[in-house]
């Protein structure tokens, strides 16, 4: 099972590169605990200010970031996840936005336009150091396959949150509703 | 890994360029797109095979799926592409692998072509008709037929002379491979064509080279008649079991227990429907367009799966949709929590409710003043070595306003005073999570959906009886949605399938040993250890344990995501990257051998919101699924199911699986497939203590019968609540039956009602009759804490208690303190309100510490519900344990109400204390 989803993964950036070879981005391969070897690719994305970013280059690459998915229409886990994350800045506290980042991806980037994110971040107090982002679907699709094994597409799904430490590689991942607790833990683990 | 990852890429790219053509030009998007033909294994290494098929005009090029065998899932193997010949590389050797093919046109795909099977075995020679025949070509053949028998789901072909260890190969050999060969053949409904000499008289017939070619080729390559997944094959029903026809209930079965009448009671999931029966929707509000559900009710049916009668037996109280529930020690259900908001899920009931199985008129009661402390919504509950039910986490929403949802953390006990105790709440928990009663009393509570690997422990007694939490080890695998179950008589624990954290569908099985785990995480080992992988990833499957001992794995659903038949690159559906994932055959695993075996086909899928549950008769109900359905199914509304935002939509929410499927296992045939002759009960008691030797009467069960017991089902979300299958240790056999003894510990067996099994030397088992489990003692798990010095005088002590059920005490029981005196007590019992000495015993031979025991001259008869003090001098020093009785300890039948002391020693106590004095009782 496992390998017939590599191997896919394999397939789709080789035909990719040579059917719609314009299309190439940028991949960087990680290894995570629990799920192996990944590829993130550094899609250009929109966060809730509107802003242009580079999802690996300048939210992931060289940092300690804990990385959740969601959707703004979403009322069941999402709106946990929600409320513990906006607890979670508030543990962080000064490392929030220095040393520690938090991502939050919709997966349904067709209704999620950065004016949804912002106004979904309101409930939620998003404060600087807590990004929310969206993209195009085709470039969503490529992002969300290795987080979340599916494409874009919100509704029932496993709510995983991943942490990492870029910097040195140290990569850990569940899926579940966690109390901010649980994801600081986390992060000292990645920090460590 | 990676090497072979990077050849396959390799391989595909090098086809692609040759054969690269530019797609035709389609100016009107096809509604419907021809499915390709005459796909064709053209040829195999021991790690690739080639592929072909006849092309289909004016499309954009085709899609490759592979899988492992013929029942799927059927995963992509190749994007698009536009050759008509494809190499699939990177393959493992001895292997057999179908393949179907679909063509796309403008983002639609076609059907699927027919299967087509290769397998990845090389053989020492070809084409050489001369050549000596060796014993090696022969097992090579072998090899290759038992990989096709495995895309058959077909056991593995056992040969008359194995190993050949260079034998001469006689024509036998080669007409037996032949038979195994067509078996599979058959099933794969690929056409057996006629074999050269196709007569191979034995001991005449010289076997050449051409033979085994023949045998090469067809075990290698072979296209299917049909386009799959097929899970029917002919096998004899004593390797795979069969399954009855299905049978319509009224409605879905999400919660589904077995009744100690032999009835089956079950509910759904109640949505509010308009007079024309259409599901009516939320208008306003962040869950506007999903099905509206109903609250304060319940549509309930009682079915005897036997004489399928049926009868409604409706709550009028509470949407016990995503309730917890258990059987109480007396057979009565208990329900916690469900479903409280029309408009959203998520918002847990309050309530605990109570069918009464023995009350035809009124099943049904809930007690408004019992309400739990919070909502429910996805609670499990477990009940403890006491006899009380422990109901743990779920969801509640305070604030009405959709999304905000919280989780429960506190655990509460109902306990014998019929109150809610609240225990001592983790820093976290997991929806539904999967929770046991372990060899020692304490509770494990295993990973399951919605949680962390981490594995905790819980022990009930700690905490001046509040509990207490703490880590037990972390599982190798997060099995979220996955299903679990107790075996080897409560001693070890399973964990099988689910998901990863990718959304993968996982095989993978795990165990941890109960007795050894303890000290495994004392010494930071890791106490989960994986087991052999299923055959199929499975996510909701449901594991039930059979009175052999062995685990039936059914349902569930095996394409990546959570709940999917069929999974997409993106939520605009498309092409699928995942179809075939409707997991139709269970597995049994027997956990001598921790190998799978995969059992005869069900007809429905039985995806999220499916059951299963032993029945009396040793037979398995499997039921329910949808609400919603499957991603990949067709909706109500005729659509397929494909994206996920739209689930609580009526075309996805209204699908419904109404229909119960019976399976017969294995051990209920013959080596023939005919129905075995079984065992039966003829005589037995309907209640025994812990320990307690008892009669059996039982005919047809042999000179080696085996006793099992197995607790009434619950289950619902891919979990059996208290699951747990004992068998009792080897009977003594007597005349017209036997003698065999209850488990001596309540934390083995839980009181409660069970189903009782008799299997004879081959494993067939009885009808089961019902049979009671009542504790024999009070305290059978505690242990004093402190000591408190007497104060120079002498004290007459003890513990107020009654039982459920009449009965008789044997023996007085007391805890002694090291520093107490040996010698010269006396244990009584009294009548609590008259004061009256009922009987007593003095206690002899006593040791310097711990329980000590005497029997009463005899025995004394008690009423139910009349209360009586145990009671024992102290000279000196008592053991005791402070503030553990402000509410009463349940100990079922068996409840303590409260200690009491007086001095001197002889005179009856009568000043109240919470503290646990230690006297006890043996009940029977």
């Amino acid at each position: 099972m496992r390998r017939s989803l590599l191997v896919s993964i394999a397939v789709v950036i080789l035909t990719c590169g040579l059917v719609h070879a314009q299309e190439r981005v940028q991949v960087v391969e990680v290894n995570i605990t629990g799920i192996g070897k990944i590829k993130i690719p550094d899609v250009e994305l929109r966060d809730h200010e509107g802003r242009k970013v580079h999802f690996y280059s300048d939210l992931i690459k060289n940092k300690v970031v804990v990385l959740n998915f969601f959707y703004t229409s979403c009322v069941y886990t999402c709106t946990m996840q929600g409320r513990t994350f906006s607890k979670l800045q508030a543990l962080l506290g000064e490392r929030l936005g220095k040393s520690v980042f938090l991502i939050s991806v919709t997966t349904d980037p067709v209704n999620d336009n950065p004016s949804k994110l912002k106004a979904w971040g309101k409930r939620y107090n998003v404060q600087s150091g807590w990004t929310l982002v969206t993209g195009e679907q085709a470039e969503m699709n490529k992002l969300l396959a290795p987080f979340t094994g599916n494409g874009a597409g919100g509704g029932m799904h496993l709510p995983v949150t991943f942490v990492a430490n870029t910097s040195t590689g140290r990569w850990t991942s569940a899926a579940g509703i966690f109390t901010p607790e649980d994801l600081l833990k986390a992060v000292e683990f990645v920090t460590r | 890994m990676k090497t072979q990852i990077f050849r396959f890429a390799i391989g595909i790219a090098l086809i692609i360029t040759a054969l690269y053509k530019p797609p035709a030009v389609q100016s009107v998007k096809p509604l419907f797109v021809d499915a390709p033909t005459n796909l064709t294994v053209t040829g195999t290494t021991n790690t690739t095979i080639t592929l072909s098929w006849t092309p289909v005009p004016g499309i954009n090029g085709y899609w490759l799926e592979r899988a492992e065998s013929m029942s799927g899932p059927f995963l992509q193997a190749g994007n698009a592409f536009f050759n008509t010949v494809i190499t699939d590389f990177g393959l493992d050797p001895h292997r057999a692998y179908v393949y179907r093919l679909r063509a796309v046109a403008s983002g639609n795909a076609s059907p699927p072509s027919n299967m087509a099977v290769g397998t990845t075995v090389t053989f020492e020679f070809n084409q050489v008709q001369s050549q000596p025949i060796r014993a090696q070509h022969l097992d090579d053949v072998r090899t290759a037929i038992n990989a096709v028998r495995h895309a058959a789901n077909l056991p593995a072909a056992v040969w008359a002379r194995d190993p050949l260890n260079n034998l001469v190969i006689r024509a036998s050999d080669v007409q037996e491979a032949r038979n195994r060969l067509n078996e599979a053949l058959t099933v794969l409904q690929i056409p057996v064509l006629a074999y050269q000499d196709p007569i191979l008289n034995i001991g005449i017939t010289p076997i050449r080279a051409a033979h085994l070619e023949q045998l090469q080729l067809r075990s290698t390559r072979g296209s299917s008649n049909s386009s799959g997944p097929l899970y029917s094959n002919n096998l004899s029903k004593a390797i795979v079991g069969e399954f009855a026809a299905p049978v319509y209930l009224p409605l879905v079965t999400v919660h589904l227990s077995v009744l100690p009448n032999r009835k089956v009671l079950f509910w759904g999931r109640d949505l509010v429907k308009d007079a024309n029966d259409n599901i009516v929707t939320v208008t306003t509000g962040a869950t506007a367009g999903n099905a509206k559900q109903v609250t304060g009710h319940s549509d309930a049916w009682l079915w005897d799966p036997v004489t399928d009668a049926r009868q409604q037996v409706n709550n009028l109280t509470t949407n016990l949709f995503c309730s917890g529930h258990s059987f109480l020690p007396d057979g009565r259900l208990i329900v916690t929590g469900g479903h409280g908001h029309s408009d959203f899920d998520g918002a847990g009931e309050k309530h605990i409710n109570i069918f009464d199985f023995t009350n035809n008129s009124n099943p049904w009661s809930r007690d408004p003043n019992q309400d739990m402390n919070l909502g429910r919504w996805y609670p499990y509950n477990v009940t403890l070595s006491s006899g009380e039910p422990m109901v743990i986490s779920g969801h509640y929403n305070e604030t009405g306003i959709a999304g905000e949802q919280e989780t429960n953390l506190i655990p509460q006990v109902v306990t014998a005073a019929g109150t809610l105790k609240n225990l001592s709440q983790p820093a976290s928990i997991s929806n539904y999570p999967f929770i046991y009663v372990m060899p020692d009393g304490k509770v494990l509570q295993a990973q399951s959906g919605f949680g962390s690997q981490e594995s905790r422990l819980f022990d009930p007694r700690a905490t001046q009886a509040r509990g207490s939490w703490s880590n037990f080890g972390t599982m190798q695998s997060p099995h979220a949605f996955g299903t679990s179950v107790l075996y080897d008589s409560g001693r070890k624990a399973l964990v099988v399938g689910g998901l990863d954290n990718s959304q993968q569908t996982l095989t993978a099985a795990e165990y941890i040993n109960l007795l050894t785990a303890q000290s495994q995480v004392n010494q930071n080992q890791q106490p989960w250890t994986s087991t052999d992988s299923m055959r199929f990833g499975r996510v909701y499957p449901t594991a039930t344990i059979l009175p052999d001992g062995k685990v039936l794995v059914t349902g569930g659903v095996g394409c990546q995501g959570i709940n999917n038949i069929e999974s997409y690159a993106s939520a605009a559906g498309g092409i699928p990257i995942c179809s075939g994932g409707q997991v139709l055959n269970p597995e049994l695993w027997d956990p001598h051998t921790g190998e799978w075996t995969i059992m005869a086909p069900h007809t429905e899928i039985r995806a999220y919101h499916s059951v299963a549950a032993l029945l009396p008769d040793a037979r398995v109900v499997i039921s329910g699924g949808g609400l919603p359905g499957a991603i990949g199914e067709i909706g109500i509304e005729g659509e397929k199911i494909t994206n996920p935002f739209e689930l609580l939509e009526p075309n996805s929410i209204g699908v419904a699986h109404k229909t119960a499927e019976i399976f017969s296992p294995p051990y209920l045939f013959d080596p023939n497939g005919n129905l075995a002759a079984r065992p039966s009960i003829t005589s037995w008691p309907s209640s025994v203590t812990n320990g307690e030797t008892f009669p059996v009467g039982a005919s047809g069960a042999g000179s080696q019968p085996r006793v099992s017991l197995v607790r009434l089902p619950s289950v619902t979300h891919a979990f059996n609540q208290d699951q747990r299958q004992i068998t009792l240790d080897p009977p003594l056999l007597a005349s017209g039956g036997f003698w065999v003894t209850a488990p001596n510990s309540p934390n083995q067996c839980p009181p409660g009602i069970y189903m009782m099994f008799v299997l004879n030397s081959t494993g067939v088992p009885s009808i089961a009759q019902f049979i009671t489990i009542k504790n024999s003692v009070l305290l059978p798990n505690d242990i004093p804490e402190t000591n408190a010095i007497g104060g120079g005088q002498t004290w007459e002590q003890g513990i107020e208690f009654s039982s459920a059920v009449p009965g008789q005490i044997t023996h007085v029981r007391f805890y002694k303190a090291a520093a107490e005196p040996t010698g010269g007590h006396v244990g009584r019992i009294w009548n609590s309100e008259t004061r009256e000495l009922l009987a007593w015993a003095a206690f002899v031979n006593e040791t310097a510490e711990g329980w000590q025991e005497a029997q009463l001259p005899t025995p004394l008869p008690i009423a139910a519900g009349v209360k009586y003090k145990v009671t024992y001098n102290v000279s000196n020093v008592v053991a005791k344990t402070f503030n553990v009785l402000d509410y009463p300890i349940l100990s079922w039948p068996l409840t303590g109400w409260g200690s009491s002391f007086s001095t001197p020693a002889g005179s009856f106590p009568s000043t109240g204390s919470t503290s646990n004095l230690f006297a006890d009782v043996r009940f029977k």
